[in-house]
């Protein structure tokens, strides 16, 4: 890496935002040759540009919750961490609309947003330790997608700053906006290969009169749990949580027909919600399995997808047809592909979230085979020297 | 640009003598769409009847440079649909298949060709023979939804009354089999909730037939609620139907669809064969379902009631069944149509803007329309901040035309200058593509072009929409 890119960043940026790198910034086993820690959308776009003329390969980070999802980078020299840049949250509640920094923890938010009888109607796994970023540019969702939509639908617009440093920003942030590309779908979900999001704007929705978590002792069949109307459900190893939401009459009579097929615990109100955001953030599963794995299918086949694997911990979503199983120990390559193929006749897809690095060297752990041409001619629209987590995305883009 | 009769032939040999359009008295009726303000002829309709034919009309188109436009039922409100530069338009409209209704993973995968109703009716019929549950239904529902096809509403990402709770199209659908310019098939997506990569399906809905041509859709389908309560309220004033809204949305209800519509609205409808019975002396109505269980639909809308009257709604009624809510329903969306009985002609406007700006719109609009001489109506998705000033003009009038069209010219910047867009459903179209750079820099609209080039390098594709010259 040629240190005169450094020298003329550090001229042009404070004192302390060039850092050595710590273990923290390691991905994959790869140590970045420097840090580089900006203080505001400005430096991050005098880095930015000085990083893309010198072709140096970046990997931007926030809270440093996800970096095992990705493939094994192609080429790791900077950490960009985000951790200081743009915390801020802005809640609109009349319009319910929000913005949010993505340096911002999302339970920050979540607190912030509750202060005005609103919230951010998604549940993603780490929601406990997750910034904005980590969620916006991986677009995790939960359960409660079912009713709310996913990440990517729920936001209305993306600022960002691309590779080459310039800063952009995609939709007006208006509920209803068809004007020109819808670009801002692209940046969700890109896992930071398109350039940095920096601030996202997203629908909210209102805090309900009345939140009830029941849990159940054993697993209703998906149809009659679709009869029940729950705002999301998920299953952990096997235990069955349902969340109702609405006016009191709605919920009571929710919970009563649950009643009718099934016994029942309930919880209600901020106590349900904290039990229902721990469930969905998944700390267990992501603190105590080195091989995770996410199935993604039409609803009704989950079941059998979950047949194919032997997993120690399943977190099932049956509504949104999700589910994120925990292994212990690695799996074979070929295994993987025997599973992937069946996963793949059954319509769905399967990523692996978090593997041993051994085992990451050998796989892609996004699993998808076609299109790729498309994807890797769309990265090369916003990224053409493949500045951005180079390689870490589908198919090794 | 003339095709030659080389081309032609190709073009017979793959969809029959009986499936192509060729001569000019014919073609006239495609030289327009929904917006009716402009006019651009095509040289030939084909009417290809599988994906596959569509993949080699397009192939002849490509290997020619001739530019193709895709056509649903041309209902497009932007100028979409034209050919401004002539060449192929394919039409999907005999590609109107419904392929399959799946109820297990709640989706329904159709040909580009088939109405938005049908998926609903097919739906609804199905729920009749084998009672399944509560019923399905698609709820991307624009006003236009008994005569557009879905391949039309994907690439406008249409928005309806429903998508306050539901979403917009793009936000119902699962899988797209597209076909590329160079005549390539491709399939993105599946009956699933997201698949790995970019959203390639998020970035061709909405881009307005401008990088492939949509053949098939896997859409989501929603499940019906026991029940649903419609509730009218009729305000003297903008401002307390606009507060209204506010403190209906704040108050963690989520209603189904919140519309408004303003006096010149009302009165245009209850002139016409579509009457509802709507207050013809309310500055502005608004109309508004929620759904439930039936007590908890009940217990909504009761508090809805209340929060209509506290805002100063003069008269708030709760439909007494569905006739009564359906006779409002059909009123509202006729609205466009309706504008038929009180002008000879009139463009409809589709801006968004947010939605406690609405007293402020209004009040700009009306004097835009003082300034130009038109009388404008106005329908507006409350919920979503979705307004459509419907101008109304007379175009046997000289330079009356172009004066409406400078009016909502105004009334669009207007939009934007109070921080909002230029459409919230319609699309930029052909209409609207010289504002588009007041939302995007230069930079901005080139990463926009480098994306339409992944897909569309010849530049083939509905050509002279979107982008300004
Ligand atoms: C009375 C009335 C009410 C309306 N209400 C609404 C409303 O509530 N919400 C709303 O969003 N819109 C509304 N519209 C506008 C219009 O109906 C929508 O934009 C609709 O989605 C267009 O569908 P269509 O089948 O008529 O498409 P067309 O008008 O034929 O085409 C629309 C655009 O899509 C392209 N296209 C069409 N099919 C394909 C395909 N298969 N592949 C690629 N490109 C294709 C065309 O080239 C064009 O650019 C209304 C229009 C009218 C006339």
């Amino acid at each position: 890496m040629s240190l005169s890119v450094i020298k003329n960043i550090e001229r042009e940026v404070g004192n302390d935002s060039i850092k050595e790198p710590s273990n923290d910034y390691v991905v994959d086993g790869l140590v970045p040759k420097v840090v580089l820690y900006p203080r505001d959308i400005n430096e991050l776009s005098i880095m930015m540009r000085n990083i893309n003329r010198a072709g140096l390969k970046v990997i931007p980070m926030v809270n440093k919750s996800k970096l095992f999802l990705g493939n094994v980078p192609k080429g790791y020299d900077v950490a960009i961490d985000l951790s200081r840049v743009h915390r801020i949250i802005e809640p609109d509640p009349e319009e319910m609309v929000g913005i949010y920094g993505i340096s911002v923890p999302f339970m920050e938010v979540q607190r912030e947003l509750s202060r005005v009888d609103r919230r951010l109607p998604i549940d993603p796994p780490l929601s406990s330790r997750s910034s904005i970023g980590g969620i916006f540019s991986c677009n995790l969702f939960g359960p409660l997608a079912y009713v709310f939509m996913s990440t990517r639908d729920i936001t209305l617009r993306v600022r960002a700053v691309m590779p080459d440093g310039t800063v952009v920003r995609w939709g007006t942030g208006m509920i209803k906006d068809v004007a020109g590309y819808n670009i801002k779908r692209l940046y969700i979900g890109s896992c930071g290969s398109l350039g940095i999001i920096y601030e996202v704007m997203t629908r909210l929705a209102a805090m309900p009169e009345v939140i009830a978590v029941a849990r159940l002792d054993r697993e209703l069949d998906l149809l009659v749990t679709r009869r029940l109307k729950p705002f999301g459900v998920v299953v952990i190893n096997g235990t069955m949580y349902l969340r109702f939401e609405g006016v009191k009459d709605e919920v009571e009579y929710r919970l009563s027909k649950l009643t009718e097929v099934s016994r029942a615990e309930v919880f209600y109100g901020a106590e349900a919600d904290d039990h229902w955001y721990r469930l969905t953030s998944m700390d267990q599963l992501f603190e105590n399995y080195d091989l995770i794995m996410k199935v993604i299918l039409p609803q009704y086949k989950l079941g059998d997808a979950l047949s194919l694997v032997k997993a120690d911990y399943v977190v099932k979503m049956p509504m949104i047809g999700e589910a994120y199983l925990g292994l212990r120990g690695a799996l074979s390559p070929d295994i993987i592909n025997a599973i992937r193929n069946r996963v793949s006749e059954l319509g769905g897809y399967l990523i692996i979230v978090k593997a041993p690095l051994e085992m990451k060297r050998s796989i892609d752990i996004w699993g998808l085979q076609q299109n790729l041409d498309i994807m890797a001619k769309l990265k090369a629209v916003f990224d053409p020297n493949n500045v951005m987590s180079y390689g870490r995305f589908v198919g090794g883009i | 640009m003339v095709l030659s009769r080389e081309i032609i032939n190709k073009l017979i040999s793959i969809v029959g003598e009986d499936n192509i359009i060729t001569d000019d008295v014919e073609l006239m009726v495609y030289e327009a769409d929904g917006s009716l303000v402009y006019t651009a002829k095509p040289d030939v309709v084909v009417f290809p009847r599988s994906t596959e034919e569509v993949a080699k009309i397009v192939k002849v188109a490509w290997e020619n440079r001739i530019p193709i436009v895709g056509r649903g039922s041309g209902t497009s409100l932007s100028g979409g649909a034209l050919p401004i530069e002539g060449g192929i338009v394919i039409s999907l409209a005999r590609m109107n298949r419904i392929l399959e209704l799946d109820i297990e993973n709640e989706t329904a995968t159709v040909e580009a060709g088939v109405i938005n109703l049908w998926v609903s009716d097919a739906l609804a019929k199905l729920n009749y023979q084998y009672p399944i549950d509560l019923g399905y239904y698609f709820p991307a529902d624009p006003g236009s939804q008994r005569v557009s096809t879905i391949g039309g509403n994907i690439s406008h990402n249409a928005g309806g009354v429903k998508c306050f709770k539901y979403g917009v199209t793009v936000n119902n659908v699962r899988g797209l089999k597209v076909v590329l310019p160079n005549g390539e098939i491709r399939f993105f997506g599946g009956k699933v909730i997201e698949s790995p990569g970019y959203d390639v399906i998020g970035i061709i809905s909405g881009s307005e037939g401008t990088m492939a041509i949509v053949t098939e859709a896997v859409l989501r389908i929603v499940s019906n609620y026991e029940s649903v309560k419609t509730i009218l309220a009729a305000f003297n004033s903008i401002e307390d139907a606009g507060l209204a809204v506010s403190r209906i949305i704040s108050s963690g209800i989520r209603p189904v669809a919140l519309e408004f519509m303003d006096r010149i609205a009302v009165n245009a409808i209850e002139a016409g064969p579509w009457g509802g019975g709507l207050p013809t002396d309310a500055e502005a109505i608004l109309l508004i379902d929620v759904e439930g269980s039936e007590p908890g639909a009940v217990a909504e809308a009761n508090r809805i009631v209340d929060i209509l009257k506290s805002s100063g709604a003069y008269m708030v009624k709760l439909a007494k069944d569905r006739a009564e809510a359906n006779r409002w329903w059909s009123a509202r969306k006729q609205a466009f149509g309706a504008m038929g009985f009180v002008g000879p002609n009139y463009i409809t406007g589709d801006g968004t803007i947010p939605r406690k700006k609405l007293p402020e719109a209004l009040y700009r609009i009306r004097e835009i329309g003082n300034k130009y001489g038109f009388r404008i109506a106005n329908v507006f998705h409350a919920g979503d901040g979705n307004l459509h000033p419907l101008i109304l003009y007379d175009e046997r009038r000289p330079g009356e035309r172009e004066k409406a069209l400078q009016a909502e010219d105004e009334i669009l910047r207007m939009c934007v200058e109070i921080g909002g867009t230029i459409t919230g459903e319609h699309g930029v179209g052909y209409h609207k593509r010289h504002l588009i750079s007041l939302l995007y820099t230069d930079y901005e609209l080139d990463v926009m072009k480098r994306i339409k080039s992944v897909f569309d390098p010849l530049g083939i594709m509905n050509p002279g929409k979107i982008f300004p010259r």
